[in-house]
């Protein structure tokens, strides 16, 4: 045996021994990797073996159906209650807004009346002028 | 074996029913929820639902008068008893469309009469009924006339006879019927106007500071400027709506009123943002 030899089998022989003597938490993570990669492929598994009692496809639709609508609602219900805040949102502004106000009635009285009345000339712009007579062909010749 | 078994069927079974009885659930709530919604858009205003009708009947009369002029055109080529009598039909069928596009017309009119303030007008909104009632009845009358018809040599005399009534009672009438309503929701918003601006006048008057004096003096100059052009416009306006003939044509009366309402519109538009810039100072 040469000295080249018996240096590298010298040093595998190292390897062996440290690769046995490493501790449990280096060897870890590859079984922490494994476990993390069977979760989903679990919860999968789990609803599909759910899915299969249900044998019939009509089942199925109906429930995906009941889903779908459920989600459509929520998310309406969300939508709404969404628009109702940002509109109670906008409406402190105001009343934060002017504080004064609220302690004026003939303020509050005429402001009111002032706005009506932008309202009732906002109806002069009426669509008076867009109902012209309909044009109509009546030369009815044979 | 058969007792798992059994107890997996009546779990199934179970499962079933739940699932049965929730969807059932479900479609309720949501067959009733559309329908509020449907009842709350259905739930429109008269003038609203005229409008619609409106609109609808166009469309009829616009498919009636193309199959019509389809019609006529295969006659006018072919000359057999069969495009003959395809001919009459679809004429007949066109001209009672005709018919129904005018009443439907003439009740919008009559919706946006019973929309317009009559509080201060100086017209009789009923002597304006009985104009659009007289004209509805001769319509309706026309309409009878065409239904009867046998023949297609029958309706090239009644599409004519209408033609000539429109041209010289009932468009002229209906005309100067819009313009009044016109005039008469113009001289009502202008009282509005008479009150509101007694009103803040009367307000700022008790709050004014002596800085703002001038600006309320300015004010009230701008007010009484907007005051005398409103009712001189609505002066010449009626006195124009008095020439306008109802038994010929009249677009060029209509129109000239038409633009001096606009102008008595335009002064009274001035003081919308004068009052809010008063309310502001104060």
């Amino acid at each position: 045996m040469t000295n080249g030899n018996y240096q590298d089998s010298q040093v595998m022989e190292k390897d062996i021994l440290s690769e046995e003597n490493l501790p449990q938490t280096a060897q870890q993570p590859p079984q922490i990797k494994h476990k993390l990669a069977i979760k989903p492929s679990v919860k999968i598994s789990l609803i599909l073996s759910k899915m299969k009692n249900f044998k019939k496809p009509k089942l199925k639709t109906i429930i995906i159906l009941l889903v779908a609508i459920f989600v459509v609602l929520l998310g309406l219900l969300l939508l709404s209650s969404r628009q109702s805040k940002e509109e109670t949102k906008t409406r402190v502004k105001i009343a934060i807004a002017s504080p004064q106000v609220s302690a004026d009635p003939q303020f509050e009285q005429t402001k009111k009346e002032v706005f009506n009345f932008n309202n009732e000339l906002d109806s002069l712009d009426s669509e008076l002028n867009n109902i012209k007579f309909p044009e109509i062909d009546l030369d009815v010749d044979f | 074996m058969p007792n798992a078994s059994r107890t997996i069927n009546s779990k199934q079974l179970t499962i079933n029913k739940k699932v049965k009885l929730s969807a059932i659930i479900f479609l309720l709530l949501f067959s009733l929820i559309t329908h509020h919604f449907s009842l709350t858009l259905a739930q429109q205003s008269p003038l609203n639902e005229a409008k619609a009708n409106y609109t609808a009947q166009l469309t009829k009369y616009n498919i009636a008068n193309e199959n019509y002029i389809t019609a006529k055109s295969n006659y006018i080529s072919f000359q057999t008893a069969s495009a003959k009598g395809e001919a009459f039909t679809k004429t007949k069928e066109y001209l009672s469309q005709v018919d129904e596009l005018l009443l439907v017309y003439m009740r919008l009119v009559e919706e946006y009469g019973e929309n317009s303030k009559w509080q201060n007008a100086s017209f009789d909104k009923s002597t304006l009924d009985g104009v659009l009632d007289e004209q509805i009845i001769l319509i309706e009358d026309h309409k009878n006339q065409v239904q009867q018809t046998e023949t297609l040599e029958q309706l090239p005399p009644l599409a004519k006879g209408l033609k000539e009534q429109l041209d010289n009672s009932t468009i002229p009438k209906i005309n100067k019927i819009i313009v009044t309503f016109d005039i008469a929701q113009t001289e009502y918003v202008f009282s509005r106007f008479g009150d509101v601006s007694q009103s803040t006048s009367d307000f700022v008057q008790t709050r004014i500071n002596p800085a703002n004096n001038t600006l309320f003096l300015n004010w009230q100059s701008e007010i009484a400027d907007i005051k005398d052009k409103t009712a001189n416009n609505l002066d010449l306006a009626k006195q124009n709506h008095q020439k306008i003939k109802e038994d010929k044509n009249n677009s060029f009366q209509i129109k000239q009123t038409n633009q001096i309402i606009q102008r008595a519109k335009d002064e009274l538009k001035r003081s919308k943002n004068l009052f809010e810039e008063m309310l502001r100072v104060i």
